[in-house]
């Protein structure tokens, strides 16, 4: 072996393993998780949308350019929804809160909840709430959920979206945030929920994420976030 | 609340996150905020495919692939956005730095990625020809010829000759 194979090889020696700091691997599984709760979010938009496409019976034939016409006329689908007559579209009216009387989950205080969703689960970066009998049991999953957090240590404040006062102090109420893949490409108003942010009255930088499931107003939005409090055992995630 | 993919993961990272940041290290050429970030990069990917990973032949594997994926990806992109996950980056030694290691550092920084990649794991982890294939995804004749190449031009420029042309191949493309 000569002097740099064996110089390379020292280097894969001289290394000592170091204990991991505080926070390194915590910070590890709360990117995985926003990542996959991402990934979910888009795919649950994409099946929206593949229905939504079918539903509307929708039937579009693309000739090729250059006079290559096909010799044959692609049939008509041999079921079709008659949307000569549209249906009333019937807007799903908005769950409405109640007052919160179970015990309070480690990390926030809750004052209310909608009606007929339940805590789901709580750790020390998020709070979820979901209806109840929601099938999607993973906590680390948020698509369709109600979400409590504080904004990500290494996010500046948000002056994008909607202005809104939340208690003695202000927020915003943000629609259609970019979704940022976990290979960091990002799909302009992706996410299908409203989000605000807004500083509690101890000064945590409170996020609620409110699916379009809820059918809530900036003002209803605003209602939840002034009923909910982070305490000391609340953590910030980072990236 | 943690899940049993969480708990699964957790137990991944404690056991493999010193040796990835390790290798990120010697593939970013010694920049540890980058191999950080590459670190970062691969384990959310693994956690998003943990389902996938449990399965595969071990999640060292995958991770490692994962990493190299991560380290072509990161020099295709025009820009690279540097995201601190966390405030600081350890503020400890990942290796124990001399004039040698750091000349070193800067010469592999000069190779091509998958070059480096083939160096890295064949010379400082001391895989074989075919663990080094299989974690670069490409043939072992390529990581010969990779290799051989990748340790000429480390050596001319640890002598301060001029290195031989690069060859910037990427080593996928002619598996």
């Amino acid at each position: 072996m000569n002097d740099l194979e064996t110089m390379l090889s020292d280097v894969g020696r001289a290394h000592s393993p170091q204990p991991l700091p505080d926070g390194v691997i915590d910070g590890d599984v709360a990117r995985g998780r926003r990542a996959l709760a991402r990934r979910r979010m888009r795919q649950s938009a994409t099946r929206l949308v593949v229905v939504v496409a079918l539903s509307a019976g929708a039937f579009v034939v693309v000739a090729p350019q250059g006079g290559n016409a096909p010799d044959t006329v692609a049939s008509p689908p041999v079921t079709r929804l008659d949307t000569s007559v549209p249906a009333p579209v019937v807007a799903a009216p908005a769950i409405k809160l109640v007052a919160y009387t179970g015990e309070q989950p480690a990390g926030y205080t809750v004052g209310t909840v909608p009606a007929g969703w339940e805590i789901q689960g709580v750790d020390n970066y998020a709070l979820v709430i979901a209806r109840r009998g929601d099938p999607d049991q993973e906590v680390g999953s948020f698509v369709g959920k109600l979400v409590v957090m504080l904004q990500s240590k290494d996010e500046g404040d948000r002056t994008d979206g909607t202005e809104v006062s939340v208690g003695s102090t202000t927020g915003r109420i943000v629609r259609g945030d970019p979704a940022m893949a976990s290979d960091g490409t990002i799909t302009p108003g992706d996410m299908d929920a409203a989000r605000l942010f807004f500083k509690d009255s101890a000064g945590h930088r409170l996020v609620i994420q409110a699916p379009v499931a809820l059918h809530w107003s900036d003002a209803q939005i605003v209602e939840f976030g002034e009923s909910v409090h982070a305490n000391e055992n609340a953590e910030a995630g980072v990236g | 609340m943690r899940t049993p993919r969480d708990e699964e993961f957790r137990a991944f990272v404690v056991r493999s996150r010193d040796g990835l940041v390790r290798t990120a290290t010697l593939l970013s050429g010694g920049d540890r905020h980058r191999a950080e970030d590459l670190v970062q990069t691969t384990l959310t990917r693994l956690y998003v495919a943990w389902p996938r990973v449990r399965q595969a032949d071990g999640p060292d594997r995958y991770a490692r692939r994962t990493l190299v994926n991560a380290l072509i990806d990161e020099q295709r992109r025009p820009f690279w956005r540097r995201e601190r996950a966390h405030a600081d980056v350890p503020d400890r030694a990942v290796l124990e730095h001399d004039d040698d290691f750091d000349q070193l550092h800067q010469a592999l920084a000069q190779l091509p990625a998958g070059m480096r990649a083939a160096v890295v794991f064949r010379h400082v982890h001391e895989f074989s020809v075919a663990e080094t294939a299989d974690a670069l995804n490409c043939s072992e004749g390529n990581v010969k010829s990779q290799t051989a190449r990748g340790l000429e031009q480390l050596r001319a420029a640890l002598s301060g000759g001029t290195p031989a042309p690069t060859n910037d191949a990427i080593l996928r493309s002619s598996s």
